[in-house]
């Protein structure tokens, strides 16, 4: 599954790396977009595939952040 | 002698209706996922309270005898039904007649349909699916191959070609005994305002649109005017197609690309809201159209609240994080506040800094608005203004009450908002708080700075409250410092650090514990006590309110 960004922004700080089992709601990484940190949370639970972001990196609106193997 | 040979073929015109475009349009229709015009009737409406009307417009032949030989219907359906128990009037295209083409419909019932919604103070449903005029129309040649299309019955095999919930036309309705209606209160209308709004539907009765085709032409410019349209994920509208596209521009594009949700629900904003399939579309109506009264000489309809007015949401007490970067979800905000399970989001893809939802207080509809920090830091921009100003309208319209969670840090800057307009957009969203006679309770959450702060009415019958943690003033700190002691921060040794101290100063400064008379709140409150508070303001006003039914008037011109 893949998590795409719905903002144009930075992205601030990763809180995952792959291989990672995380649950659903949890805080995977955090934009930065007009002064204002965005937390962009699982929708579901499983584990991390794979990163396709850097902290710093400006993103776009549906640029895929993560991808996702679904439990 | 009877009309018994007439009533007959009147019959038969009826039958042959039910059978549109015939076999073959119908599966073409059902093979691009959509469903025919009277399968939707069937999702929308209640069990089979569709009163048809117009139900003989179509093409006729006859023979020598003047007996009824085949019939095309015309590529329209009207007529009135009953949606949650309440009366509607609904129009929609029949796209498996020659593509919902206005040939072989009468222009005048359309007009017709929207005059009665009119007269009869009934909210207008329109399920759009064609592309309104023909150039063919105008050649004869053209008209005459046309005629050979499928969609001609003959008289004989006059069985559906599907099953319909069944439909009836005016008279052929048993209706209940009629209870005594001298108990009625009359209310005294503004016949002023009764008269100014002749004519101005979207004045007087809800008006719904929904995009379900490829809807171009006369039926598109009907989707802007309404007060709340849907579309499907697999359908379009554009005031022209893409062969007129590439005549007149040279640009070839797919009519996805020109007018599908991502462009009208997300980019343009024309259309409100985005639907799953027609199921869900219809669905969404019927929720949109249960907040609404059925026109503007009513209220809107009050039902007995589940949730307790008193309740305090202990989320509200840290829902706002203490530190300023950290961002919240205001929709879990507006939850809390709300009646339980309440809300209904309109234009979620557009103009995102603001969240714009229909719920219930206590039980009685109202316009819910909120800044949402996570969308350009809440910042009114262009497209969020416009849907501002759409929104406050709409209540204003309906007598909802407007109530709004403010979180502003200020109008949008930079050259994208400057190129949207922003400047024209915010006086036009000031302007429809300024004009709105609904009660408006504002609640400052967290920010509210510089002129944005107007779109918080502070008149009228209005208030507005504050929690501990609003924070209020002419710039945001970390933009407004800057600019204010460039100066005295370029002198300085260390510029950096006194720029950071002076921005420390104007944050602490900014708290509305220690300047309440900045956003000027009636008190400030514990976050816990706003569903109460608001309840409370929306009881009290509740008799001011419901004097000022009627159209709402507007004088001169928004800037």
């Amino acid at each position: 599954m893949d998590i795409k960004s719905e903002i144009d922004a930075n992205v601030w700080k990763i809180e995952v790396a792959a291989g990672d089992r995380i649950e659903k709601d949890q805080t995977l990484l955090i934009l930065e977009s007009m002064k204002m940190e965005i937390p962009v949370t699982a929708p579901r639970a499983g584990i991390i595939r794979a990163i396709l972001t850097q902290e710093g990196a400006n993103v776009v609106e549906d640029e895929v952040l993560i991808t996702l193997d679904v439990e | 002698m009877t009309w018994t040979p007439e009533i007959e073929q009147l019959q038969q015109m009826r039958r042959l209706r039910k059978r549109m475009g015939g076999a073959e349009g119908i599966a073409r229709q059902h093979k691009q996922g959509r469903l025919t015009v009277r399968e939707r009737l069937d999702l929308l409406v209640d069990g089979a309270s569709f009163q048809e009307v117009g139900t003989s417009v179509g093409a006729a032949k006859y023979d020598a005898d003047g007996r009824l030989q085949s019939f095309r219907p015309g590529a329209y359906v009207a007529g009135e039904a009953r949606v949650d128990g309440r009366a509607v009037l609904i129009e929609g295209g029949d796209f498996t007649i020659r593509g919902g083409a206005s040939d072989g419909t009468i222009s005048h019932q359309r007009v017709d349909m929207a005059r009665l919604a009119g007269e009869l103070r009934l909210p207008f449903i329109r399920l759009l699916d064609g592309a309104g005029g023909s150039v063919r129309n105008y050649d004869p040649e053209a008209k005459a191959a046309d005629a050979a299309l499928p969609g001609e019955h003959p008289v004989g095999d006059e069985s559906p070609l599907a099953t319909f919930a069944a439909t009836g036309t005016p008279g052929s309705f048993d209706l209940p005994r009629m209870r005594d209606v001298s108990q009625i209160a009359p209310m005294v209308e503004n016949h002023l305002l009764t008269q100014m709004a002749h004519g101005n539907l979207l004045a007087q009765v809800p008006v719904v649109a929904a995009v379900l085709g490829s809807v171009a032409g006369l039926p598109a410019v009907h989707v802007g005017e309404s007060h709340f349209s849907v579309m499907t994920k697999n359908s379009e509208t554009f005031v022209g197609g893409p062969p007129m596209v590439s005549q007149a521009l040279g640009i070839e594009i797919t009519k996805q690309d020109l007018g599908d949700w991502r462009m009208q629900a997300k980019t343009s904003g024309v259309v409100h809201n985005v639907a799953e399939d027609e199921a869900d579309a219809f669905a969404q109506i019927r929720r949109f159209l249960s907040y609404l009264p059925a026109n503007v000489w009513q209220l809107p309809p009050w039902i007995e609240p589940t949730d307790d007015p008193n309740r305090r949401d202990e989320s509200l007490l840290s829902i706002i994080p203490r530190r300023r970067a950290a961002s919240y979800d205001v929709r879990q905000l507006v939850a809390a506040v709300v009646d339980r399970d309440s809300t209904f989001e309109i234009s979620a893809l557009f103009g995102r800094a603001i969240v714009t939802m229909l719920a219930r207080m206590d039980g009685f509809p109202v316009a819910v608005v909120a800044n949402d920090c996570r969308r350009e830091g809440g910042a009114m921009t262009p497209s969020a203004c416009i849907k501002y100003e759409r929104f406050i309208d709409l209540a204003d319209t309906f007598h909802l009450p407007v109530v709004y969670f403010a979180d502003v840090p200020g109008f949008m800057v930079g050259p994208a908002s400057e190129a949207g307009g922003i400047i024209r957009f915010a006086n036009r969203a000031a302007a429809a708080a300024r004009e709105a006679s609904v009660p408006f309770i504002s609640i400052v959450t967290r920010r509210m700075y510089g002129v944005a702060g107007v779109t918080a009415k502070r008149d009228g019958i209005s208030v507005r409250y504050a929690w501990p943690s609003a924070e209020s003033g002419s710039l945001v700190a970390q933009g407004g410092v800057m600019a204010a002691f460039k100066r005295e921060i370029e002198a300085a040794p260390d510029p950096k650090a006194r720029q950071q101290e002076i921005e420390d100063r104007f944050i602490r400064m900014a708290s509305i514990l220690r300047q309440p008379g900045i956003a000027n709140p009636l008190e400030i409150i514990d976050p816990r006590d706003t569903r109460p508070a608001v309840i409370d303001y929306i009881r009290k006003t509740h008799a001011v309110n419901a004097t000022r039914l009627g159209p709402k008037l507007r004088v001169g011109m928004r800037p």
